[in-house]
């Protein structure tokens, strides 16, 4: 006799090792995240940002040539972004915008190390009170961190440790990062 | 349709707590319909990443509808694009993953999972959602796109293909 009205039962002890776990959430996330590029918020900027680079880019090289100075290559990379879930703009936010009690998780994006325990909101907070900003030269930004919030939503963050970048430049925390390295899964 | 307490809530559920509610039904009806873990978990996860990146505007207590109709497309899609491999290689055995204290118990209380497995795609879609989810036939109607009657008509069907399979297993 068929007991179709088991099939619950009997499938939560056939496939209790099948579940979806935080693995698969953070692999979810991260192919969210490639698949949703950042985009300029204005579609029109696309066209126009090339030209205003080059130019800045072109002046920086002046100025330098009639200084006599080695140029630095102007780049927008400390720029932080945040997307929410389904929205293809991203818009630039400061460091001071992110709500550490709303922090649910760090993803560094180099080896996908993960950080979503009760440190998080000690570090958050270490790095609101203890991070100053730098005035070195421009600053090559090779990883980035992405921190999720309870909404979904994603601020993608470019970092070189102990260096981040914000939209209101770069800020140096090596605590910051001397957490993250000791921290566990 | 059984519904966990939470999406009574009035409050739209965010994605943590659609992936906490539902994910591992996702998958493993996927895994079900696909017989293959790595496929059910692309399934899963194609079906999360649709959520995140094209936030639908979903109805109150119809989210979970909405998860299972797009992993139920997507499960399809794979079983029709490796047609080659059932026809050559024959159905993916479906591995069972019970709990660790469950290894090694009689067998045969799975046969049932096993044989809603082997059921042809049309008769599992209808049996894993009205027995397992508990979705109304209303509701399987309008996630497959089909009539009432014809959910009916597979779910009476399916029934008795596996009432056959069952007695096989146990005459052998």
């Amino acid at each position: 006799m068929i007991k179709l009205e088991n099939l619950p039962e009997v499938t939560d002890r056939a496939l209790d090792g099948l579940k979806a776990d935080e693995s698969l959430k953070s692999k979810i996330l991260n192919a969210a995240i490639h698949e949703q590029k950042p985009s300029y918020p204005h579609k029109q900027f696309r066209y126009l940002a090339p030209v205003l680079l080059s130019s800045v880019a072109v002046m920086i090289l002046c100025i330098f040539l009639l200084n006599g100075k080695e140029p630095v290559i102007s780049e927008d990379q400390h720029l932080i972004h945040s997307f929410t879930a389904g929205n293809s703009e991203t818009i630039p936010v400061s460091y001071t915008e992110i709500d550490s009690l709303s922090v649910k998780s760090i993803v560094r994006c180099s080896d996908g190390k993960k950080i979503d325990n009760d440190q998080l909101v000690k570090m958050l907070d270490i790095l609101k009170n203890h991070s100053v900003i730098v005035t070195e030269d421009q600053i090559s930004m090779n990883d980035q961190l992405n921190i999720f919030d309870e909404d979904g939503q994603c601020f993608i963050v470019p970092v070189n440790a102990p260096y981040m970048g914000w939209s209101d430049g770069i800020r140096k925390c090596d605590l910051f990062f001397e957490l993250f390295e000791n921290t566990d899964h | 349709m059984k519904e966990n307490d939470e999406t009574v809530n009035s409050m739209p559920l965010s994605f943590d707590d659609l992936y906490r509610l539902y994910a591992t039904d996702v998958l493993r009806v996927s895994y079900y319909y696909l017989g293959n873990r790595e496929q059910a978990e692309d399934v899963t996860q194609d079906v999360f990443v649709r959520l995140i990146i094209n936030q639908p505007e979903l109805e109150q207590g119809r989210e979970k509808a909405w998860l299972f109709k797009v992993a139920l497309n997507r499960c399809r899609d794979i079983w029709r694009g490796s047609w080659f491999k059932k026809v050559v290689l024959g159905h993916p055995a479906f591995e069972l993953y019970p709990a660790p204290d469950e290894i090694g118990i009689a067998a045969d209380k799975y046969d049932l999972a096993e044989a809603v497995s082997r059921l042809r795609p049309e008769f599992k879609e209808v049996i894993l959602l009205f027995y397992y989810q508990g979705f109304s036939v209303t509701e399987i109607a309008d996630m497959l796109g089909i009539a009432e009657g014809t959910v009916s008509s597979r779910l009476s069907r399916a029934r008795n293909k596996l009432q056959e399979e069952l007695k096989g297993d146990e005459s052998r």
